[in-house]
């Protein structure tokens, strides 16, 4: 019987049988052991293996395809953005805001462009306000002078 | 514990070397073809889920860190042959003139019953997948008692009973076909 990776079988049976049945048990193997090793042993077709491999190796190959394809692709997108980075020089923007302002560490290569559009929308913040205002205090105007004719429209009507 | 030619193959099956590949093809395909053929005395089928479970253990590979290959790979062909199991009761369920034929996939095995080997087949095929699986894991696959309970992720005692009754019922079969 064969003795698989060191296996003491009688010790183990003897956890779950009793003398009797671990008796019977190994013999029961024995003979199943007998039986199959003495029968011819089923085996694959040669042309069935060699259909296997040529399987695995095709999807191997697909495999490597989209491996590499995907690595080319990655390496591509990598090489513009450097060459990108560097061919940019960082433009020189007039804000409000000096670069050496700014508390945030976490723009580095950006931040004049950042400035920028934050001095822009400053700026135009700044307008809208100011045009505001002005268009509040000309409709204040407008409003006063709107009552005071109508003041005057009521007196007159009433009048005759 | 792995050899140190496997050890090699499966380096070079991760490593993705299609002589790799080919050379685990050659050292699983007889053990495992002969463990397919008496689950399901079929040589189709087994040719079929022989491909298959080659294709899974490509597949996984890399996934195997250490331990036993074989009780890795036994894990693998034992799931392979239960996916077919599982299919081959819904399209029974779909196609009632299954139904009355438990045991369908066996019919081109019964064709060659002047075969001393297709004999035993014939009485494998009388005991219960189950029970026929953990007869044909312990005798074709090199593993313990304890990694056979593994893959079936059941507790040692279960595998030993459920081995010790079909081994009965085998003995009792084969005696009375005498």
């Amino acid at each position: 019987m064969k003795n698989i990776n060191d296996e003491n079988l009688k010790e183990l049976l003897k956890k779950f049988y009793d003398e009797e049945h671990s008796m019977e048990f190994i013999h029961n193997m024995e003979f199943a052991e007998k039986i199959l090793s003495a029968t011819r042993e089923p085996a694959p077709s040669r042309e069935v293996i060699e259909n296997i491999k040529r399987r695995i190796s095709k999807g191997n190959s697909y495999k490597r395809y989209w491996e590499l394809s995907a690595a080319a692709a990655i390496l591509i997108i990598i090489t513009l953005s450097a060459v990108n980075i560097f061919r940019d020089e960082p433009a020189h923007y007039q804000g409000t805001i000096t670069a050496t302002q700014w508390e945030s560490s976490n723009f580095s290569i950006d931040d004049n462009e950042f400035f920028a559009i934050n001095n822009s929308i400053e700026d135009v913040s700044e307008q809208m306000l100011t045009l505001s205002e002005e268009n509040n205090n000309e409709l204040a105007n407008s409003i006063v002078e709107l009552e005071t004719d109508m003041i005057d429209l009521e007196n007159n009507f009433w009048k005759g | 514990m792995m050899s140190r030619d496997l050890e090699k193959i499966i380096a070079g099956c991760k490593k993705g070397q299609n002589s790799a590949y080919s050379e685990l093809v050659d050292c699983y395909s007889q053990k495992i073809y002969a463990y397919f053929y008496r689950l399901t005395g079929n040589r189709d089928i087994s040719n079929d889920l022989l491909s298959e479970l080659f294709l899974k253990v490509i597949k996984n590979i890399k996934k195997f860190k250490d331990g036993s290959f074989d009780s890795w790979i036994y894990k693998i062909a034992s799931n392979v042959f239960h996916d077919f199991l599982r299919e081959k009761q819904k399209q029974r369920k779909i196609n009632s003139e299954y139904a009355e034929n438990a045991e369908s996939f066996y019919l081109d095995s019964q064709h060659e019953k002047a075969d001393m080997g297709q004999h035993l087949q014939n009485q494998l095929n009388k005991i219960d997948a189950e029970e026929r699986e953990i007869v044909l894991l312990r005798f074709y696959s090199d593993l313990s008692f304890k990694e056979i309970a593994e893959i079936r992720n059941e507790p040692i005692g279960t595998t030993l009973s459920k081995l010790h009754r079909s081994l009965k019922k085998l003995r009792s079969l084969i005696g009375q076909s005498k």
